[in-house]
Formats: structure tokens, C-alpha cells, sequence
């Protein structure tokens, strides 16, 4: 397809102005989507008594299944970096409803297995309480927090505090839960204020990552081909 | 035995989906003529959607082609219940370093952007702001909207036509 024609580059450049919610909307709105998610997986887990008290998901090939049928409407999936064991997914058993579709390389009986009740108390994930933030200490909150900033930070423009707290996620969590997300905000932070360092830092993730579901975001701001990157 | 349970590709995670897209699904949704009053309301709408959706994403395919997908059905489901546009002042993140003047120039700006795209109808302009605004890819956005290829280009073409028009007649009313 030819490009747009040359009038309307100013329109362009003015749709692509992205800018989000104010920070104060943003926030809420990230509460509310946190609490649908925290109250899908309380519903999922509470009805049915010991046969719901669990939900699986199963990973295979970098894609991200239910293995079970949805109850109500409300979904379950996986947080990521639980802080209570290092799988992140929670596991369910799955309404008597036989599982839905599971990738290839998932095991073959996911809901047989899962429909052993496993009293598991130490993994909360799926209930997590809505509103209530995960303790300081957890690590996973440690990063999240981090990236948060460093995610306010590529959201405003300030790349020079966005790559910050980057840099300090690196430093305390070089392999942390969110490693490939910091990554992409220190990609993102850098493509601006210094091309090269974010080629090179692009280029690294990459290699580390080469199915990387992200590499769409790192794409815009340092194409793999090298051509100037799409304007934000 | 416990189920096998492998561990979550990093980039799948529902929280950090709209963690990280929620600007973008909020720009689009106001790009294609949300009323400023149903802006939060339908992005939350898109991330229920999106979430629910999470389990039958194609890991290959790009995230925010799909979230636009997503939004657009979102935005025109709403238009159809009878919410009309409105192209009122959409509380938008500033950045704090912006003076006062910079700021209401940028919303002056948006404002007219919103203006002409308004212009548009609905299947163009979505057309229209995923190729020409974000990037996305023909196919890409055939696929999304679920629509033929030529079908993308013929409301590509036709989109622009209207848009060049638009802004040679807001110049020639300047000059």
C-alpha cells in the first residue's frame, strides 16, 4: 500500500499523539480491572465447594489456556510471579464441564489431575483481595512497583526517570518475574534519549527472548530492519 | 498428582496486558469518537473482553491489532445502544512539564484531529487510524476487523480521499 499522501502527515502526527487517561483515572481504572480479575477468580474458585477450589491453566507454546470451562462468564488466569511459588499458576479444578481445548504440548488429562483437590492454602493467587496490595516484602510487589514507575515515566514522557527505575529493577531483579517487561520499558525509555544503547539493548532481548509476545512493543521504537522507528 | 504446570510466558499475563496497553486502548477508543463520559467505561469494557479472550490468543499474532479489534467491536456495540459521539475535552495524561500555553496548544491540536476524524464512518476510520496512525499491517488489520484484504484497501483509499479533502478545505478557510 503507497503511503498516506503528504497533507495529511500533520494529521497523522496529531493521531498518534498517544496519550492515556490522566494518572488518577488510570490508577482507578487499574483498580477495577484488578478487582474483576481478583473477583472472577474468587467466584471461580468459591462456587462449587472443593471441586472449584483450585483453577489450572496450562502453558504450552507460549500460549495461555483454561482448562476447564469459564464459570459465569468470569475468567481465571494466571498471575504472573506469585509470590507464594514460583509456577504462577493457581490450580483449579475445572467444572464438570470437560476442559476446553489444550494446546499440544499441555499433559494430556490437565483436568483429571487437576480434579484432585490439593489443599494447597500457601497458594492464594486466584484470591488475592481486591483492593488490598500484596505486603512490601514480596518480591514480586518490589517489582511491580518498580515498573510501575518506570511505566508512569514512558506514559509521560520522562524517559530519563522511566529508564531510573529500570535500572534499579535491573539491579535488585536482573532474572526477576518481570525482567522481559523492564526490558521493554528501558527499551522504550532509551529509544529516545539514546538510539544506540536501546538498539543494542533491543537486540540483547532478542536473542533472550525470541518468541517475545513484547517484541511488538520493542518493533515500534527499534525496528528489527533497522528503518526509523514508528512515531509514538 | 497435581496437574503438570508450566510456567507463564512473561508476556501473557492478563495484569500487565492492560498494565502496559491501557494507554493505547484508551487513545484508540477516543480516536474513534468515544464520548469523553464513556471513555473509561469502554476501555474497562475491552480489557474484560480482552481478558476473557486471553486463552484463544494466538501468541504470534500482535497484541494491539487485536486489542483494537476488540475496542472497535466495544465502540460500535455502544454506538448502536444509541450513544452518540461526542467530541467534547477528553481528560488526557499531560505531561507536567508542559506549561499551561503547550498544554491547551496540544488539546487544540487533538481536538481538531478529532474533528476531522469524526468525518469518517466507522469502518474507515478504523481502517484509516490502524494503518495509517498506528502501523498496523494490511493483513494484519484484515484479520482483525474480519474483513477481505481489498476490503482494507478500498476503505484505506476512500478514508484518505476524505481526509485530504477535509484539510484542503480547513486551509483554504484559513488562508
Amino acid at each position: 500500500m503507497t503511503p498516506p499522501p503528504n497533507e495529511l502527515d500533520a494529521l497523522i502526527r496529531g493521531a498518534r499523539d498517544l496519550v492515556g487517561p490522566p494518572a488518577d483515572v488510570a490508577s482507578r481504572m487499574i483498580e477495577r480491572l484488578d478487582a474483576a480479575a481478583a473477583g472472577a477468580s474468587t467466584a471461580t474458585a468459591t462456587a462449587g465447594g472443593a471441586a472449584l477450589s483450585k483453577s489450572l491453566l496450562v502453558f504450552a507454546g507460549g500460549a495461555l489456556f483454561v482448562a476447564g470451562a469459564l464459570s459465569g462468564g468470569t475468567v481465571v488466569w494466571a498471575l504472573r510471579g506469585a509470590e507464594v511459588v514460583p509456577p504462577i499458576v493457581a490450580v483449579v479444578q475445572p467444572p464438570p464441564p470437560p476442559p476446553a481445548p489444550v494446546a499440544a504440548p499441555a499433559p494430556e488429562p490437565p483436568p483429571v489431575a487437576a480434579a484432585e483437590p490439593e489443599p494447597e492454602p500457601a497458594r492464594p493467587i486466584a484470591r488475592k483481595p481486591p483492593a488490598a496490595p500484596p505486603t512490601a516484602s514480596s518480591t514480586l510487589e518490589a517489582e511491580r512497583q518498580l515498573l510501575d514507575e518506570a511505566r508512569s515515566g514512558v506514559v509521560r514522557g520522562a524517559w530519563s526517570e522511566a529508564l531510573k527505575s529500570a535500572e534499579a529493577h535491573r539491579a535488585q531483579f536482573p532474572d526477576g518475574a518481570l525482567a522481559e517487561e523492564r526490558e521493554v520499558l528501558a527499551i522504550q525509555a532509551l529509544s529516545t534519549t539514546d538510539p544506540k544503547a536501546a538498539a543494542a539493548r533491543a537486540e540483547a532481548f532478542r536473542k533472550k527472548w525470541p518468541s517475545s509476545i513484547l517484541e511488538q512493543v520493542i518493533e515500534k521504537v527499534v525496528p528489527r530492519d533497522g528503518s526509523s522507528p514508528t512515531p509514538q | 498428582m497435581s496437574a503438570a504446570v508450566k510456567m507463564l510466558p512473561p508476556a501473557l499475563d492478563g495484569r500487565e496486558l492492560y498494565r502496559a496497553e491501557l494507554g493505547y486502548v484508551w487513545s484508540t477508543l477516543r480516536r474513534l469518537g468515544t464520548s469523553p463520559s464513556d471513555l473509561e467505561d469502554l476501555t474497562h469494557e475491552t480489557f474484560l473482553v480482552a481478558l476473557q479472550r486471553l486463552a484463544q490468543f494466538d501468541g504470534a499474532r500482535a497484541v494491539r491489532p487485536w486489542l483494537f479489534g476488540i475496542a472497535f467491536r466495544v465502540w460500535v456495540g455502544r454506538r448502536r445502544k444509541g450513544n452518540r459521539e461526542e467530541l467534547g475535552d477528553a481528560p488526557d495524561a499531560e505531561s507536567p512539564a508542559a506549561s499551561p500555553e503547550a498544554q491547551l496548544q496540544r488539546a487544540q491540536e487533538r481536538h481538531m484531529v478529532d474533528e476531522a476524524l469524526a468525518v469518517l464512518e466507522p469502518d474507515r476510520r478504523a481502517v484509516f487510524i490502524m494503518h495509517d496512525v498506528d502501523g498496523h499491517s494490511a493483513p494484519d488489520i484484515a484479520r482483525e476487523l474480519d474483513v477481505p484484504l481489498n476490503t482494507v484497501y478500498s476503505r484505506l483509499r476512500l478514508a484518505r480521499e476524505q481526509l485530504v479533502k477535509v484539510v484542503r478545505e480547513k486551509a483554504g478557510g484559513r488562508t
